[in-house]
């Protein structure tokens, strides 16, 4: 059962040469219980794909067009209310930078339980006991409620972040980035920490990372971004073993293997192009090995190219396989 | 006993700053050219003679070598003696006691009012920033900083009481007129009301572009769009997840100030014929009065000092985050 | 948000207009309301500050023996009649009877010479030194008394006859410390109810005064320091007359001032440039008449007084005493200021505009004036420029009194030297009281020239002093007198500039008969005591304001005009916020 559905999704960052592109035309949709991997380099527009959804876009920004539709109720359209309402309770965040996500003023407990008695109908006792189940399930004492942000280590932080994010029992969460910045061994913890819970809780979860080993060792889906655009969208098997895009080709290529030391990485020459005067044709095409003519020209919309696995390449088959 | 060792260097550094601020201002009256002479003498001083002259400095220990008039000083601080005012020949711990109370009352009414207010529009404006409401806010606290303190006095003055007789031109009350209880307390606020305006007027301009800045900071956290994620009202983010964090700073130019409230509506007091301390300091500086100069710079050394005091321990209750070096 | 503030904007200004002054009940009946300029302490003839208008105050609350009229003659007071002898040395005195103090006790002969006593006992400069010439005191019975002198005093009249505050025995025969006294008990018209330190005074007419009640009951002496303020105050009609002299600049503003009246009158404060005759190359004679040549005194009575001033004599004594010198003229003359330096040898030799002096040597002098008064720094500023224009080097200086003091008039003292070259300075009327203080003025021996700041000396002038001091005869005074003047608009120890005119403002509503006293203005005693006012005196009220038609509507608050231009400012105010409010809305991101 289909519990988001993104259509044609597109945000725009006004800059001082003019207005970025920054998502152009995104869209794809999310069954529940799923775990969907969002995965790109820095800049291709991951996060505001998120924001966007939640309709975090303030100014300088704006969500041009498009729909979201969270169990049938569009977010992007929604009333201002409608929207406070929905958000935490049905959608909600563990944040980029738990560091930073945290209001230095309060004490954790607290701003977790703020956001249950916002949306639920319960008494501040009951809240509090709620929060500290959740502290428990993500591995925190709970006599470590009264504690202030800057008390706790990173790894720790993001796991106050994870327990807030599933205070209010949400029908989906966005995990935007939440290793990033963290060791080696948290992050393993902490990423083992979300699959679990997302199996013992049936959540749906949208993960958000430039690590793409790490995204396909847990996600069942991934789709891949560049330069605004979701270049590639299939289940994570697929994308290993039958990558299509010339551009994941190139991502899986760039990708050491400790299983293979010796493999070559081999990056991708070029850079990503001008989000403000973006290419009529693919926004690829410089950097593709691949290009034909027609490549220039027009741009490439997600096409089926095998069951359930689609990628937005005018090659033949929408690209060609991965060669391991 | 880690604490006690951190409260004793403290006090240490307390005591070397008042004992320094002590000679201070022991010294730096006595640099200035001139002497106290012709307001000790009277008005008729150019007839006396050198005799009678020296009899008066005599009199009053002008004539002692500077050790001797510094230890006078000194202990005469210890036991709270502030003596006579050579200008106006009275206790000076009267003169303290009629006037200071009057600059309190302003000062710290000013420093209440204009810290509300700049707080409000300094987060209105951020909250509202690039917006026209921001920009004219600017604009018009900017261009009311720009002007004389003393002008905005004048012309409130010249407009209201003057021409228009809604306000009295001068003083903090009709003295003579006796009046008590509800009636006094009607009639000193109403004496206060333009000399507390002009004073507003020129003081929430800082209050203001602090809490706009420190506001717009804040708002640029991840913890407010998380917030936001999280279903917070807007209201509530911007009272309690904004502005409470941008209060930090604000509250650091508030407790600073406490410290200068007494010096600082000199120009003030002198306009609307205010009969406060800041003037009466200002008219000691001029007639070289050395005991009243002593006396009323000790009292705002030491109310600043009681203020940074008062900050020291307010912080930590404030941010968390500060005054837990020790722990 | 904003709608909220801008009604509570509203709310509030219309608050504020409820606090009309008429809201409060106050006392008008015979209340007169006088602001002065400084807190004059305890009123005893030891504690008061100023000599105007603190000595004024004190002799509310006192009497003196004789009393100086408008025309600062000496009249008959607390003595209902005098004789003086032949040789000036002895003075007959019959006391007015049933005078009493404010505490009830009769004023004896008693009191009279323990005054006298107590002040020579307790030195009080101004009133002890006149005093000392008084050999004996000698009581005849309980209404007659003799002073009998050690030698003959021409100003004993004045000083101290008609300065002295009668003492009264009963009280100050208890007083060890007079510099601390509080108890202000007196004779005179006035008791004194109430005074808070930097605020006011309170005094209430004396039923049982022996001249007559005076017809104001009450005096309220409010203290406001600041000359705008008192003015605003004024204005306000929140004090009815002022002690101060208004200046030039807004004088035509309250001339048409329908509710207020305007007394002009001859100021005795003279206005001068002063040398340091010590110090080259002000210590040579062409050198100073040459300054003087070159300073148009009446130029600048027009241009920085706005004619409120007379310009003065180079001789020193003010043009309305009736010692003036009126044969003595002197004009301007740049030329011939250029031609007394060309000739003395102080030639511009480097080329640099400037002169140098005889020997060469440079010459850059400084101009020092008090950076109190700015009617005193322009006329610094000009005489500087014609300086400069005659080719001497001059700055002007302005600092604060007492530095300036400190520089001039080192502790008040002329024996302890002088530290300046030029400096703009003032003397109080008190200078021009009585002619012989020009041997004060000028005379060589620190103890007797005892404000000769410039340390000017010259044996000349010292003989035509001692010649004075020896003379009583009052035609030869006359001559002397007159010859001294000569010898000044000679010499220029000092150029005399002007004597600033006094203009009083006052609500006739009030109170109208005040009695001006030349030099003084209408803050004095006799204005409390009508029936001692000569009926001839001369009073100078403005052209453009006769009295009269004077409006007693205390409604009169200001034009209409500016009450429309705040309700529009207001109207437009709020038109703006709403404005705003609606433009924001439409800007902010849903």
């Amino acid at each position: 059962m289909t519990i988001l559905q993104v259509e044609n999704l597109s945000t725009y960052y006004k800059t001082d040469r003019g207005e970025a592109q920054a998502v152009e035309n995104v869209s794809f949709s999310m069954k529940k219980g799923e775990m969907l991997g969002l995965i790109g380099e820095s800049g291709c527009g991951k996060t505001t794909v998120a924001q966007s959804i939640l309709r975090l876009i303030e100014y300088p920004g704006r969500i041009v067009s498009g729909k979201a539709y969270l169990d049938g109720i569009d977010l992007l359209t929604a009333k201002q209310d409608e929207l406070e309402k929905l958000r935490w309770k049905d959608i909600s965040v563990i944040p980029q930078s738990a560091m930073n996500a945290l209001n230095p003023i309060y004490t954790i407990g607290d701003q977790i339980v703020e956001s249950i008695l916002i949306h639920e109908d319960v008494s501040k006792a009951t809240a509090i006991k709620r929060t500290e189940e959740l502290l428990e399930m993500v591995g925190i004492k709970k006599n470590r409620f009264k504690n202030y942000p800057h008390e706790f280590s990173g790894g720790m932080k993001q796991r106050v972040a994870i327990a807030m994010a599933l205070s209010c029992n949400p029908k989906l969460i966005i995990s935007d980035e939440s290793t990033t910045g963290l060791d080696v061994l948290t992050q393993a913890q902490i990423i083992a920490l979300i699959k679990q819970l997302q199996k013992d809780l049936g959540l749906s979860i949208i993960l958000i990372s430039h690590d793409l080993p790490m995204v396909t060792s847990v996600c069942d889906r991934v789709a891949i971004m560049y330069a605004g655009k979701i270049v590639e969208l299939a289940n994570t098997q697929d994308i290993l073993k039958h990558c299509s895009h010339p551009y994941s080709n190139g991502l899986l290529n760039a990708t050491p293997d400790l299983s293979n030391p010796d493999k070559e990485v081999v990056s991708i020459p070029g850079s990503v192009p001008d989000l403000v005067k973006p290419p009529t044709g693919c926004r690829f095409y410089d950097r593709c090995k691949a290009r034909m003519n027609v490549c220039k020209e027009e741009s490439p919309d997600l096409k089926e190219i095998r069951p359930d696995h689609f990628s937005a390449c005018f090659l033949e088959g929408g690209g060609y396989y991965h060669v391991q | 006993m880690y604490k006690f060792k951190f409260l004793y260097s403290k006090m240490i550094q307390y005591v070397l700053v008042i004992f320094l601020i002590l000679t201070l201002n022991f010294l730096l009256p006595r640099l200035m050219p001139g002497s106290p002479l012709a307001y000790l003498a009277g008005e008729d001083v150019g007839l006396m003679t050198s005799e009678e002259k020296q009899k008066i400095l005599d009199k009053h220990g002008l004539n002692d070598s500077i050790t001797t008039q510094y230890i006078d000083y000194l202990s005469n601080i210890f036991t709270g003696d502030f003596g006579f005012s050579y200008q106006q020949k009275v206790p000076i711990s009267d003169l303290i006691e009629d006037r200071l109370p009057w600059t309190l009352l302003l000062t710290g009414l000013n420093l209440v009012i204009s810290t509300i207010l700049g707080v409000i529009f300094g987060a209105m404006a951020a909250w509202k920033r690039g917006t026209k409401t921001d920009i004219n806010l600017l604009t018009g606290f900017m261009f009311l900083s720009a002007m004389p303190s003393f002008w905005i006095g004048m012309i409130l003055v010249s407009l209201f009481a003057s021409k228009l007789g809604w306000f009295p031109v001068f003083g903090a009350e009709t003295a003579w007129a006796d009046y008590q209880g509800m009636e006094r307390l009607l009639d000193i606020g109403h004496h206060m009301i333009l000399p507390l305006i002009t004073l507003i007027l020129i003081s929430v301009t800082t209050t203001f572009m602090t809490m706009r800045y420190s506001m717009l900071n804040v708002l640029g956290e991840d913890y407010i769009q998380m917030a936001k994620a999280k279903g917070v009202k807007e209201k509530t983010i911007k009272y309690k997840h904004a502005m409470r964090n941008a209060l930090l700073p604000v509250a650091t130019v508030f407790m600073l100030s406490l410290g200068f409230m007494l010096g600082g509506a000199t120009v003030i007091e002198t306009v609307f014929a205010y009969p406060g301390i800041g003037r009466l300091m200002f008219e000691a500086v001029v007639s070289r009065d050395y005991p009243l100069i002593q006396a009323t710079f000790l009292i705002i050394t030491f109310s600043v000092i009681i203020a940074n005091f008062i900050a020291d321990i307010l912080y930590p209750l404030l941010d968390p985050k500060v005054g837990k070096e020790n722990g | 948000m904003a709608k909220f503030l801008i009604r509570f904007l509203l709310a509030f200004i219309i608050f504020l207009t409820s606090f009309h002054p008429s809201a409060y009940a106050e006392k008008k009946v015979d209340v007169m309301k006088i602001a002065i300029p400084k807190d004059e302490n305890t009123l005893t003839p030891y504690t008061y500050v100023t000599g105007y208008p603190g000595l004024d105050l004190v002799h509310l609350v006192y009497d003196t023996l004789l009393q100086l009229d408008e025309k600062n003659t000496p009249q008959p007071w607390l003595a209902k009649d005098y004789k003086v002898s032949e040789d000036g040395k002895t003075y007959d005195f019959t006391l007015h009877e049933n005078i009493k103090w404010h505490d009830g006790k009769p004023l004896t002969v008693d009191d009279i010479k323990f005054t006298v006593d107590y002040f020579i006992k307790n030195p009080k400069s101004r009133f002890t030194n006149p005093l000392k010439v008084i050999q004996e005191v000698s009581i005849t019975d309980d209404s007659h008394f003799k002073f009998i002198l050690s030698e003959a005093d021409p100003n004993f009249l004045i000083q101290p006859l008609a300065d002295v505050p009668i003492l009264p025995k009963h009280i100050w025969e208890a007083v060890s410390n007079p510099n601390e006294a509080t108890n202000a008990i007196g004779s005179g018209p006035y008791i004194l109810e109430d005074y808070k330190t930097g605020q006011f005074y309170k005094m209430k007419a004396n039923k049982d005064y022996f001249k007559g009640a005076s017809p104001v009951q009450q005096l309220i002496f409010p203290i406001i320091e600041d000359p705008t303020a008192m003015f605003t105050a004024l204005k306000a009609k929140e004090v009815d007359a002022i002690s101060s002299s208004i200046t030039p600049e807004v004088v035509s503003e309250f001339k048409s001032n329908p509710n207020l009246k305007i007394e002009e009158g001859p100021g005795f404060s003279t206005t001068l440039f002063q040398f340091n005759a010590e110090k080259y190359p002000m210590s040579e004679k062409s050198f100073r008449q040459a300054v003087a040549y070159a300073i148009d005194n009446q130029y600048l009575v027009d241009t920085v007084t706005l004619g409120f001033a007379q310009t003065g004599s180079p001789g020193f004594i003010h043009p309305s005493s009736p010692f003036y010198n009126k044969d003595l003229s002197f004009k301007p003359d740049m030329n011939k200021a250029k031609d007394i330096l060309d000739q003395a040898g102080f030639v511009d030799k480097d080329g640099d505009g400037f002169r140098e002096g005889a020997n060469g040597e440079k010459i850059k002098l400084v101009n020092l004036v008090y950076s109190t008064s700015p009617l005193r720094i322009r006329t610094a500023e000009i005489i500087t420029e014609w300086l400069k224009d005659i080719g001497i080097n001059v700055e002007v200086r302005a600092m604060d009194a007492t530095t300036v003091d400190s520089l001039v008039w080192p502790d008040f003292d002329v024996s302890k030297g002088r530290n300046f070259d030029l400096a703009l300075w003032s003397w109080s009327n008190t200078m021009q009281l009585f002619p012989d203080r020009m041997i004060e003025l000028f005379h060589s021996d620190p103890s007797i020239g005892s404000v000769n700041i410039g340390g000017y000396k010259n044996k000349e002038f010292d003989d035509l002093s001692k010649e004075l001091s020896q003379t009583y005869e009052s035609s030869k005074r006359t001559e002397i007198i007159k010859n001294m003047q000569e010898f000044v608009a000679d010499e220029f120890p000092i150029v005399p500039l002007y004597h600033d005119k006094i203009v009083n403002a006052y609500t006739p509503a009030v109170y109208d008969q005040f009695s001006f006293q030349e030099g003084k203005g209408i803050i004095n005693k006799l204005s409390f005591v009508p029936s001692s006012q000569s009926k001839t005196a001369t009073k100078n009220t403005s052209d453009d304001n006769q009295s009269g038609e004077v409006k007693t509507d205390t409604e009169n608050k200001g034009s209409n005009n500016s009450l429309f231009f705040l309700v529009g400012f207001i109207v437009l105010l709020i038109a703006g916020g709403i404005f705003l409010k609606q433009k924001s809305n439409k800007n902010t991101d849903v």
